[in-house]
């Protein structure tokens, strides 16, 4: 009998360890992913707070006309943008109307919009810090301009972009006045600029 | 010889009942670590995945509409009926106030989702929503100052002068 019940104990500790190793590897499974995603959570947010960056070029804001405003942006930070994000940047433009008044407006980003039947602003031209034409991720932003679909290319550290804003004939601008710009990008990453 | 059985009978049932009792404790212990654990993690996670930056805010003087421009930095979504669940305080420096959102009466708030890019009526990442602050009085010259918090507690503020 004496050597059954240690035979017995021993099937019973096996019985009892087996689940509880089991469980504690589960445990810790489900906490090393808790702490995964937390870090990269934060990994995230450092990226985005410390990489992102743009600049106006205050001396090339332009108005072509009385509907029409263009002016150089460059990406002054470390990452390269997707042509798919800039659907996301915010421009704003606060500007005398012709009519009189001031008029605080938030333009929509649309590379296919149409010139005098809506509001909007589209990328009409890039360009490396030196003036010179971009060689690498090539960006096709504006169908609707350069009938290049679908858009492509990424807009990288030092390369500026050519934005040009587009009014309607009922929103057109005193062109001699003082007209500011706010350009934010997806990232929060904001910048303001004053043209004359 | 039936002094040795019965002594090994409750040998093994003491073995047995402390095994249990240490196998409950132990796993109802790791449970309830594992649980808080989790629970600080997606706290903090949810916490850092919303937040949010206020980009522009104007007004005009002798006006009585403030716009407010707000993105939404976080890796988290916020749903439309959440966005109206923040708190937006509003005045001059140092003399501001909480106003009320989708009120009959002014002052109040409302807002827009400008680029709701995927359709999904979320505020999103990246995304931007347009607070319209209605004041009950026309905007005098002097500096004023926003504040908007999510339901989350994150918040961010903005000031400006006309």
């Amino acid at each position: 009998m004496s050597g059954y019940s240690s035979v017995f104990i021993l099937a019973i500790l096996t019985l009892t360890i087996i689940p509880i190793s089991y469980l504690s590897w589960y445990n810790n499974q489900v906490l090393l992913s808790s702490y995964e995603n937390l870090i990269s959570t934060i990994n995230e947010r450092i990226i985005s707070l410390r990489s992102y960056s743009v600049e106006v070029n205050e001396s090339t804001i332009k108005w072509e006309n009385d509907t029409s405003l263009s002016f150089w942006v460059l990406n002054s930070g470390s990452i390269s943008i997707p042509v798919r994000d800039l659907k996301y940047i915010d421009l704003i433009l606060i500007y005398e109307l012709s009519r009189g008044g001031r008029s605080i407006i938030w333009i929509p980003y649309n590379p296919n919009g149409i010139v005098g039947s809506e509001i909007f602003w589209r990328i009409e031209g890039v360009r490396v810090g030196n003036g010179s034409p971009e060689i690498i991720n090539k960006i096709y932003p504006s169908p609707g301009k350069y009938n290049v679909s679908p858009e492509s290319g990424q807009w990288d550290p030092g390369e500026e972009l050519l934005i040009v804003v587009y009014l309607t004939q009922s929103m057109s601008a005193n062109t001699t006045a003082l007209t500011i710009i706010v350009v934010s990008l997806k990232s929060g990453a904001t910048c303001y600029a004053v043209g004359e | 010889m039936s002094h040795v059985v019965i002594s090994e009978v409750f040998i093994t049932v003491a073995a047995v009942v402390i095994i249990s009792i240490f196998t409950a404790t132990f796993l109802g212990n790791i449970q309830q670590l594992r649980d808080m654990q989790t629970m600080v993690t997606k706290s903090i996670e949810e916490k850092m995945s919303i937040d949010i930056k206020i980009i522009f805010a104007t007004g005009v003087e002798n006006e009585s509409i403030v716009k407010v421009w707000v993105k939404n930095i976080g890796i988290g979504s916020i749903s439309y009926d959440l966005i109206g669940k923040g708190d937006l305080f509003f005045g001059k420096v140092g003399n501001f106030s909480y106003i009320s959102y989708n009120s009959s009466i002014t002052p109040t708030w409302n807002f827009t989702i400008l680029n709701d890019v995927d359709g999904d009526n979320r505020w999103d990442l990246g995304e931007t929503i347009l607070i319209t602050i209605y004041l009950d009085s026309p905007l005098e010259r002097g500096d004023y100052y926003i504040r908007y918090v999510t339901y989350t507690g994150e918040y961010d503020e903005y000031q400006f002068s006309i």
